[in-house]
């Protein structure tokens, strides 16, 4: 029964993407490995799940989601590297991994010219969180209480976050206790028993920010929130980096052009319908897609690569 | 000659082990130390665990070997090491069999490699379906001494009822080896 | 939203979430499906001798997870499942050890000395019939101190412990769970340094993978699920086998005796067995809330205890303790019952799993996702919090268990009796394919076996060695939590070395955690 029913699905999927799409032009020669490099159960893993359910059912692949987390994503990164280059292996990650975390991890070898970028599916929301009882409304008024005498614990997920969030404090005659900790959950966490008193958020704030629980107190994006527009960005601190990141599907290197340009397109459809599972939970999570692809984004992952040795000599001083 | 108190045996062992682990292991095979300075602050790095680990190994073994010995104490006997490593050889040789016995049937008999074919009936349960039934008919034929028809039984019931229970009712799940190909 | 806001969330979305199928009428939930699935499933588990309710939920956690999925919605049907297997597993322990005197569970063990005597002497029904009725008013007192104890304490941690404190707070459970719980508390100790140890192999927060040797498979950690499993399943699976293999002759004949009497539970027997199981209920659950302890010892010291009783009170013509007398049972079912549900208040409080059913919850709510098992879960917040809602979705499924082992699980108990007959030496094999067919599928890679061979073969010589697996198993489980706790205090106070020694509470902590390990060892000493 749930064969047929595949099959029905799977027939109309082929005959809406004949319609126009590249994908109906390839087919991979087998099942696709779909490597995910963040935690089960978390937003960014519920989001590649939805679009690996989403490419099942559109064009009949066959998809096999598996976890390889840890290390900022140079683990999947690794475990992918190797992979075929047919199109029956990709990953999804964040652009983070190809570049900051690639320049810090040094042993692993690893380069962005080792993959082969498919295409972006969505940015983060990133603000500097606070909770609304703390009594700060802006990033200045936590500098002013530090400089009071009050020590401010900063919760940051990743070193590239430990970096900027010592940097911001630098240039702002500040000394933060950073408190590095796993995914972006634990920070919320953090933030809320009260362990640290504000933290990077990628997205995460998003309802405790609409009760009125937490607030933006700034947003960590060369752009302002969607969610605040009004809390200050960085540079309004004298702070010349930035935490852009998006979560990305790569392939290995020198992809097969056929593959690559099916599947990136498959999955651009996907995040850009908010109809699709997929793409109703990223509007919801992450405040909408963002397609970035070929050309545009080799340049947007080499720039991240090559950027991140500045911020982290800048930070080492 | 004096027999060795089983204790002071796991006392040596777990001494040995922890000075291996807090001399030699950890300064080669760690990047940052027990703690390191990163911008401009003190913080803990990651050697210290470990390091915490091993000497709370230390002492136990240190207790263990200057504590009261029981008379009674529980010790292995060479019984404990043949059936141990009668257990382990067959789960490796099921492992093996696991891993390789499809690959090497798609080279003997198909035209594309296994990992295309590792959701296509038959290859795909060639592997856990030999590898399997070692394990389980081989560990119930060393418990009886023998290899009988009961231990084949239950060997070939524990792949079908695995197959059923796992690979026929979930597509996303997969058996042993067709994650690893 | 207000507690009672969150409690009724919590029992809605049990009872009102996914619908399974509609009973006459009444939709009924796929999580109450599940917990009553799970407890039946856990009563024949626990009646077959050589499975427990630990094999159990190791087998079913991937085949839940694969049905349900990784997202929130998942929780509450999967632990539904896993709670109705321990509740299902502690009662169906007693029926082989009553009707076979072999114990079905450790903790039944006591219950073989007048259950079976009882058997004998043709009340093999009654004596069934007083197991249940004591196992299950000692779980329900139980589940109730741990829904009324859970939330306060967790509500006292959040507000008093910072990071120092709960760094501490983890370094005094895991050195009392080491020492307390086998018989030898060096090797204790050694089990719980072995547990930390291979737990920070690979992991720790640098980009070069530690202690790691450059292998592939072992720089991301160990995987918890496959390091636990191994040790407690695997090695338990070879322990067993290994007895089997010794024995060569599969377990002699077994003779039916002829049974008299109505076997039923009059008022008079439950008269006589309740003071029984109220001293018991509150042994157990008190020993329960103990990180680390087990029924076991609840069962020890719950017969003891009702036997002292029973010998200033008990009437002429009663058998004594032993030799029959269902206030024995009744003693000791209590007892290893109302461990249970106690023993979820450290996890739920503290975040810190106090024994091997709860180690399971914990990796079910890891590996799903949107719940950390934890003082954070009760937060009263204005805005939903989902956590809590899940908490008390917990505790309704623990309640729905309980209902159902008041209302039919006696019944379906008594018919478990024909589980002995399955032999072990093929059944035990086809666990351990299944257990590592289990394990792969959920994280798919060889390795998996391969970690779960080498912690079986660990976990095979502990037992053999006389150390108890627990402590190995809650340092892997906490290992991770310890190190990032600390480094987050010590990154918290600026660099403070003595941040363990910072306020009052964290040295009073440290000092228990000190003094615990001197204390335990000059008695054990002693009494040798």
């Amino acid at each position: 029964m749930t064969r047929l029913l595949k099959a029905t699905v799977m027939a109309l999927g082929l005959a809406a993407a004949a319609s126009g799409a590249a994908a109906a032009d390839w087919t991979p020669p087998g099942p696709i490995k779909m490597i995910i490099a963040f935690r089960a159960g978390g937003g960014a893993d519920t989001q590649a799940r939805l679009i690996a359910e989403e490419l099942e059912a559109r064009h009949g692949w066959k998809i096999i989601p598996e976890q390889v987390t840890g290390k900022g994503g140079i683990n999947a990164a690794l475990a992918l590297k190797d992979e075929p280059a047919d199109g029956t292996a990709i990953a999804i990650l964040v652009t983070e991994t190809l570049g900051y975390n690639m320049v810090a991890a040094k042993g692993s070898g690893l380069s962005p010219s080792d993959f082969t970028g498919l295409t972006t599916t969505a940015g983060f929301q990133m603000g500097i969180v606070s909770k609304t009882d703390s009594g700060y409304t802006t990033l200045a008024d936590v500098f002013e209480a530090a400089k009071g005498g009050a020590e401010i614990r900063f919760g940051v997920m990743s070193p590239r976050l430990a970096d900027l969030a010592y940097v911001v404090g630098r240039e702002n005659g500040v000394d933060f206790n950073i408190i590095s900790v796993q995914g972006g959950k634990a920070v919320l966490d953090g933030v809320n028993a009260g362990d640290m008193d504000v933290g990077f958020m990628a997205g995460i704030q998003a309802n405790g920010v609409a009760a009125g629980d937490l607030v933006n107190l700034a947003s960590a994006l060369s752009a302002p929130l969607v969610q605040s527009p009004d809390a200050p960005t960085l540079d309004a601190f004298g702070v010349e980096y930035n935490a852009d990141g998006h979560f990305v599907f790569v392939g290995p290197a020198n992809m097969d052009t056929a593959a690559a340009d099916a599947i990136s397109s498959a999955i651009a459809e996907i995040v850009s319908d908010t109809g699709t599972k997929a793409g109703g939970m990223i509007k919801k999570a992450f405040g909408g897609s963002v397609v970035i692809a070929g050309d545009e984004l080799s340049s947007l992952i080499n720039a991240g690569y090559e950027g991140a040795g500045k911020l982290m000599a800048d930070a080492a001083n | 000659m004096r027999r060795i108190h089983p204790d002071t045996a796991l006392a040596v062992i777990l001494l040995a082990f922890a000075a291996l682990v807090l001399v030699f292991w950890l300064p080669a095979d760690t990047d940052t130390g027990l703690y390191e300075i990163k911008r401009g602050k003190f913080t803990i790095g990651d050697a210290l665990a470990p390091a915490f680990a091993g000497t709370v190994m230390a002492i136990a073994g240190l207790l263990l070997l200057f504590g009261s010995k029981a008379r009674d104490a529980p010790k292995l006997d060479t019984g404990h090491v043949k059936f141990l490593s009668a257990m382990i050889a067959i789960v490796l040789a099921g492992m093996v069999l696991m891993r390789w016995a499809g690959p090497a049937a798609t080279m003997l008999f198909a035209d594309d490699d296994y990992r295309l074919l590792r959701d296509t009936v038959p290859w795909k349960y060639l592997g856990f379906s030999s590898g399997g039934f070692v394990i389980v008919a081989g560990a119930s034929s060393v418990v009886e001494g023998r290899f009988s028809r009961g231990a084949a039984l239950a060997g070939v019931v524990a792949v079908l009822f695995i197959i059923a229970l796992y690979d026929l009712p979930f597509e996303d799940l997969l058996l042993p080896p067709n994650g690893d190909v | 939203m207000t507690a009672l806001d969150y409690i009724l969330a919590g029992v809605l979305a049990v009872i009102h979430g996914p619908e399974a199928f509609t009973l006459l009428g009444i939709p009924v939930s796929v999580t109450v499906l599940m917990v009553v699935a799970g407890f039946f499933a856990g009563i024949v588990v626990g009646a077959t001798p050589g499975l427990g309710q630990v094999i159990a939920l190791a087998i079913s956690l991937p085949i839940l997870i694969s049905i349900f999925g990784f997202n929130a919605s998942a929780l509450l049907p999967v632990m539904g499942f896993m709670i109705g297997i321990m509740k299902g597993s502690t009662v169906g322990g007693a029926v082989p050890a009553i009707l076979f005197n072999t114990p079905g569970t450790p903790d039944s063990y006591m219950t073989t000395l007048d259950g079976y005597p009882m058997t004998r002497n043709g009340q093999a029904q009654k004596a069934l019939r007083v197991a249940h009725f004591s196992s299950v008013s000692g779980d329900t007192f139980s589940d109730i101190c741990l829904f009324v104890f859970a939330p306060s304490l967790a509500i006292l941690v959040e507000r008093y412990l910072d990071l120092p404190e709960k760094t501490a707070l983890i370094i005094l459970s895991l050195s009392f769970i080491a020492v307390v719980v086998g018989r030898s508390p060096a090797k204790g100790l050694a089990a719980a340094a072995l547990g930390l140890f291979f737990v920070y192999v690979g992991t720790g927060e640098d980009f070069h993978p530690r202690l790691s040797l450059n292998a592939p498979a072992l720089a991301d950690g160990i995987p918890i699920t496959a390091a636990v499993i191994g040790v407690l399943v695997v090695g338990s699976i070879f322990s067993e086998l290994e007895k089997l293999w010794r024995e060569k002759s599969i377990a002699g004949a077994i003779t039916p005796t002829s049974q008299s009497g109505d076997g039923r539970l009059h008022w008079t027997d439950i008269r006589r067995i309740a003071p029984y199981i109220g001293r018991s209920a509150v042994i157990g659950t008190a020993i329960g809330a103990l990180p680390g302890i087990g029924s076991t010892l609840a069962a020890t010291l719950g017969y003891a205890s009702g036997g002292a009783f029973h010998r200033r009170r008990k009437a002429p013509d009663e058998p004594e303790f032993g030799k029959g007398a269902m206030q024995g049972i009744a003693a000791t079912e209590a007892a290893n019952s109302s461990v249970a549900g106690a023993n979820l208040i450290p996890v739920l409080s503290l975040g810190i799993p106090g024994n091997t059913a709860a180690v399971f919850l914990v990796l079910a709510a890891d590996t799903i996702g949107g719940f950390n098992p934890g003082p954070g879960v009760f937060r009263f917040t204005s805005t939903e919090n989902p956590e809590l809602v899940i908490a008390f979705g917990l505790f309704t499924t623990m309640v729905i268990a309980n209902i159902l082992n008041w209302t039919v699980g006696g019944v379906f108990m008594r018919c478990m009796g024909i589980m002995i007959r399955i032999p072990k030496q093929y059944l035990l094999p086809v666990v351990l394919l299944l257990t590592f067919a289990s394990l792969y599928v959920q994280q798919t890679s060889m390795a998996m076996i391969g970690f779960a061979l080498f912690f079986g073969a660990l976990g095979y010589i502990m037992i053999k060695l006389g150390v108890s697996p627990l402590p190995f198993v809650i340092a892997f489980v906490l290992g991770r939590q310890l190190e990032s706790t600390a480094r987050q205090a010590f990154s918290a106070t600026g660099g403070d070395p003595f941040f363990l020694f910072s306020s009052w509470i964290a040295v009073a902590f440290m000092a228990g955690a000190v003094a615990i390990i001197v204390i335990t060892i000059q008695r054990r000493r002693a009494s040798t």
